[in-house]
């Protein structure tokens, strides 16, 4: 799966690059996350799903490359039930318009049931993902509550609190485990991700 | 019990469990599976840009939505060309899903799998998908103007062109005292069945089998075409066609890009995965038929004697050619029907357009080769002056003529010769039983009413049976239950009937013990397809000829148990007996205890046929060194060539003057396809394929606008005839015994269908005195033809 993506940050490049190696504000900003534990590398455990499948995953982030506070290129991996993801990332900070322009592309080679859903529908749920965390970032840096998210799809199901084990088997049929497709979950996995890595990154370099 | 013999019309035996509601279709399996359904393209001919799933993320139920990019290794590649041809120059086959240019409304774009088809529904209406439409190409005048490409690569839209002659046409027409030239036209149509396409799949991950079942004609060949798409041991795949709620010809294509997609993704997600196609879907994602205009040009002499006969026509392939081009070369070689024609050339182009695919629909290019053959021979005796019996009597070929070689490669690449049939006798028989002769006196009785009536009369001959072979097996188990199996599939012909009173009678066991099974791979790996009227001279022929090796077989073992030759042994009523000493007798079910010998006594019969309790040879093995356990047999029928049946249709048709609606009065059918099996399924076979004659002279059409969007796509719009259109059939029957097979049948399932459009367009252009040269025909066309006539004003 391919994925890239562009988000404007009401932040300067440098106060972005800081924010993502704070762990509180991550924390607060990215709904999903469960656990994150100090690296490198960092590791952070998030409930996340895409379509029928979800549950919890574990989330690990190795920096080859960065350039404090303009690009870096990480190496993803994500681990869980029905599978994961190994992904090559890179994504670049700019100043722009007052703010930061964050923009960043990634090849995730994709395994187990994850592998099954089909790569519009992943690459849709995981830019969505990460469009939601961001967002979530942007309002923490804004001052704002991160808590309600921009789109209103988050809250619900990244609120349900429910542990994965929970989630039925898929013969469950469309209306138990509540939240199935749990996007938000989906959005605290990339977004967690994008800032795990930089956060991860910036830990690396102290 | 009674033995039923062969030609005994007795009730269908699958119907009681089928009026009882009982039947398996396709949809009534797989309670358990997930569902999927298909972003279908809204355009006639664009390409695909982006496909957005984000909007179905939130559909709850979702599992999966694919697109081409996520289709690995063979999937990626155009589905089979299944008939290639030296004249199909410019083969094109589909993608299973899209992979840039969608070519007909209706081709997929992207494969949702959900819980079940609701949720499937709901995220396929959230899938956007961007297209950039392209001009589309509709019509044969659109595809031969080829000033807009169907596909960039192939010029003139042309996917092949074709030609065959015998004798010198030129030469022909030239010398000819008489010619005439006609254009003539026959609109799509399709299939049409009850039930829909469908695909059902299961995945057994635990010895990695597939089973597929599938709505279809051919399971044997979609098991194979899936097992090469996937990659899998063909020995890892099994096929089923369940009860198949009509096929008509549309399911002889395959593998469909659905039935390749649903086992792939059965086994990707490891669960049952079934699709059911929906109405709406079936009219613009399967495939058409029929549609092609002809420029016929004939010469003959003053007695009508066809001494030359030219015709150049054009095939409206739709977007890909999968099927070949087997439609227009039915076309082709079986115009000539039942008439000696001096020199024959005919030569097609088949061409695309951004409209379904054509594939056979029953009939397969004879109702247009009928059509434009018997509007000829009424045209000549028009021109003449002379009676339309006479001219085709001046024409038909003798019985003493056959075989008759008519000089043509036939559809199967083997010589179409005409082997046996008796025209003249077939004319006799269906003037009278239309009343031919006393219908001047109809028509004036009603033209003192103030009412118009006409009589048309059209002649076929169908190849039937086509190669390349079927095979049959039987099996007696020691309870005495006949199992037999062939490899074709059912949809609706009667096998579980006739197959069983062919072994009944062969083998002379009561039909009450005989179970039929057909289409199921895991019974009989070996077959071709149930289409081109096939099934009861293939496999027909095949189970005949292996119930004789369970005959000889049973005659054998019985000869030693009693003591008898086997010479003077008989099967009666599932017991072997010697003739003429009734009593010295063994069941046959005992016969196949001893065939089978044993070492353990599982129940009664098997305790006979145990060591220690069959009478030994100590010198002989138990099973012989050229011998098999069991009382089974198997073998196959393969044709040297198609048998050709025959038959002729008249009817009567009254005419509104108000409202130009078309009735049809009386309507006759005189059949020729051999011995009859079951003279009520073969009269079942002509009633059905009369109806969809009549649809397609009066009804049916595909209404494609301009921009390829088919505005009829329902069956509120699509007209279909229900019984109230559909005349009474009154039937005349000849026997001609074909000498190329055992029970010297021929097939029975198209041939009610062919002459439709030919016979009404005949019957109303002798009603209304206007040349018909387009069907079908509709009230309001009729009425422009009276406009054009100067009869009416618009």
């Amino acid at each position: 799966v391919r994925l890239t993506g562009t988000h404007e940050l009401p932040a300067a490049p440098a106060r972005v690059w800081a924010a993502l190696a704070d762990d509180a504000l991550l924390a607060a900003a990215v709904p999903d996350c469960r656990e994150a534990s100090s690296g490198p590398p960092r590791e952070l455990t998030v409930t996340w799903g895409v379509a029928a499948l979800g549950g919890v995953y574990r989330l690990r982030a190795d920096v080859s490359e960065a350039d404090p506070p303009a690009a870096a290129t990480l190496h993803v991996v994500v681990e869980g039930e029905d599978g994961g993801l190994d992904a090559a990332v890179h994504a670049e900070l700019s100043a722009h318009d007052g703010g930061t322009r964050l923009t960043w592309q990634a090849d995730a080679q994709v395994t187990g049931a994850l592998a099954t859903v089909g790569s519009q529908l992943l690459a849709a749920a995981l830019q969505r993902a990460v469009q939601r965390s961001l967002d979530a970032l942007a309002a923490a840096l804004d001052g704002a509550d991160p808590a309600p998210p921009a789109t209103g799809h988050v809250e619900a199901a990244g609120a349900s609190g429910e542990p994965a084990r929970d989630w039925g088997p898929l013969a469950d049929g469309p209306h138990t485990g509540g939240g199935r497709i749990l996007l938000a979950a989906l959005a605290g996995a990339l977004g967690t991700l994008l800032a795990a890595w930089l956060a991860g990154r910036l830990r690396g370099r102290r | 019990m009674t033995t039923r013999l062969f030609g005994e019309g007795i009730a269908r035996r699958e119907d009681p469990r089928l009026l009882r509601g009982e039947g398996r279709y396709l949809d009534d399996l797989g309670s358990d599976a997930l569902a999927v359904a298909f972003v279908r393209s809204p355009h006639a001919h664009a390409r695909v840009t982006g496909v957005d799933v984000t909007a179905a993320l939130d559909v709850d139920g979702l599992v999966a939505i694919y697109t081409y990019d996520d289709l690995p290794g063979r999937l990626r590649e155009p589905l089979p060309l299944l008939i290639p041809h030296p004249a199909l120059t410019a083969p094109r086959t589909p993608h299973c899903l899209a992979r840039d240019v969608v070519r007909h409304v209706g081709e997929p774009v992207a494969m949702v799998v959900a819980t079940d088809r609701y949720v499937a529904e709901d995220a396929v209406d959230r899938v956007a998908v961007a297209y950039e439409p392209l001009p589309p190409v509709v019509g044969l005048d659109a595809a031969a103007a080829a000033q807009r490409l169907v596909h960039p690569d192939v010029p003139g839209n042309v996917a092949a062109t074709f030609l065959q002659e015998v004798g010198d046409v030129e030469a022909a027409l030239a010398d000819a005292p008489h010619t005439l030239e006609l254009e003539l036209a026959i609109e799509r149509s399709a299939s049409t069945p009850l039930e829909a396409r469908g695909v059902y799949a299961r995945w057994d991950g635990d010895d990695g089998s597939l089973r597929i079942y599938s709505s279809t004609q051919a399971p044997t060949s979609v098991r194979f075409a899936v097992a090469a798409k996937l990659g899998l041991p063909a020995e890892r795949v099994e096929c089923i066609a369940p009860d198949v709620g009509g096929g008509f010809g549309v399911k002889i294509m395959h593998p469909w890009a659905e039935e390749v997609l649903v086992p792939w993704a059965a086994r990707l997600l490891g669960r049952p995965v079934k699709w059911t196609e929906d109405r709406a879907e079936h009219f613009v994602a399967a495939t058409h038929e029929r549609g092609q205009s002809h420029a016929v040009r004939v010469g003959f002499d003053g007695e009508g004697r066809i001494l030359g006969l030219d015709v150049r026509f054009r095939h409206d392939n739709g977007a890909y050619v999968p099927y070949g081009l087997i439609v227009p070369i039915i076309t082709s070689t079986q115009l000539p029907g039942p008439y000696r024609l001096g020199a024959y050339r005919v030569a097609f182009d088949s061409l695309y357009t951004t409209t379904a695919p054509v594939t056979p629909y029953r009939g397969a290019g004879r109702p247009q080769a009928c059509f434009v053959m018997e509007r000829t021979v009424d045209a000549i005796a028009a021109h003449l002056g002379r009676d339309r019996v006479a001219v085709r009597t001046a024409n038909l070929i003798q019985p003493e003529e056959m075989p008759y070689d008519t000089g043509l490669i036939f559809q199967d690449g083997r010589p179409a010769i005409y082997d046996s049939g008796d025209f003249p006798a077939t004319l006799v028989k269906v003037l009278e039983l239309i009343g031919w002769d006393d219908f001047p006196r109809l028509r004036a009785e009603a033209a003192a009413e103030g009412r118009r009536l006409g009589i048309g009369l059209a002649c076929y001959v169908e190849g039937t049976g086509v190669g390349p072979y079927e095979g049959g097996h039987v099996h007696v188990e020691t309870s005495g239950r006949v199992n037999v199996y062939t490899g074709l599939s059912t949809q609706g012909q009667g096998h579980a009937t006739v197959f069983a009173q062919i072994v009944a009678t062969e083998l002379g066991v009561p039909i009450e013990d005989v179970h039929v099974t057909t289409g199921d791979t895991r019974r009989f790996p070996y077959a071709v397809g149930t289409f081109a009227s096939r099934a009861a001279v293939m496999s027909g022929s095949a189970i005949a000829l292996a119930a004789r090796i369970v005959r000889a077989k049973a005659l054998r073992i019985a000869a030693d148990a009693l003591e008898a030759s086997a010479d003077d042994l008989e099967i009666v009523d599932g017991t072997v007996r010697v003739k003429g000493s009734p009593e010295v007798a063994i069941p046959l079910k005992t016969v196949a205890v001893l065939s089978n010998p044993l070492r353990y006594a599982f129940d009664e019969a098997a305790r006979a046929a145990t060591q220690f309790t069959l009478p030994a040879d100590a010198e002989r093995p138990p099973i012989a060194e050229d011998d098999e356990p069991g009382l089974e047999g198997r073998d196959y029928y393969s044709p040297l060539r198609s048998t050709f049946a025959n038959g002729m249709h008249a009817c009567i048709v009254e005419t509104d003057p108000e409202t130009a609606e078309v009735r049809i009065l009386r309507y006759a059918v005189v059949h020729d396809c051999g011995p009859m099996i079951n003279p009520t399924i073969v009269e079942g076979q002509i009633h059905g394929g009369v109806a969809q004659g009549v649809a397609g002279a009066l009804y049916e059409r595909m209404a494609y606008d301009a921009e390829g969007q088919l505005a009829n796509a329902s069956f509120m719009d699509f007209l279909m005839p229900y019984a109230t259109e559909v005349p009474r059939v009154e039937t005349g029957h000849l026997e001609t015994p074909s000498p190329l097979s055992p029970l010297g049948l021929k097939g029975a399932g198209e041939a009610g269908v062919i002459p439709g459009s030919a016979v009404i367009a005949a019957a109303v252009a002798d009603a209304e005195g206007l040349e018909i040269t387009r069907m079908p025909l509709s009230p309001d066309e009729l009425h422009r033809l009276r406009c054009d006539a100067g009869e009416e004003t618009p």
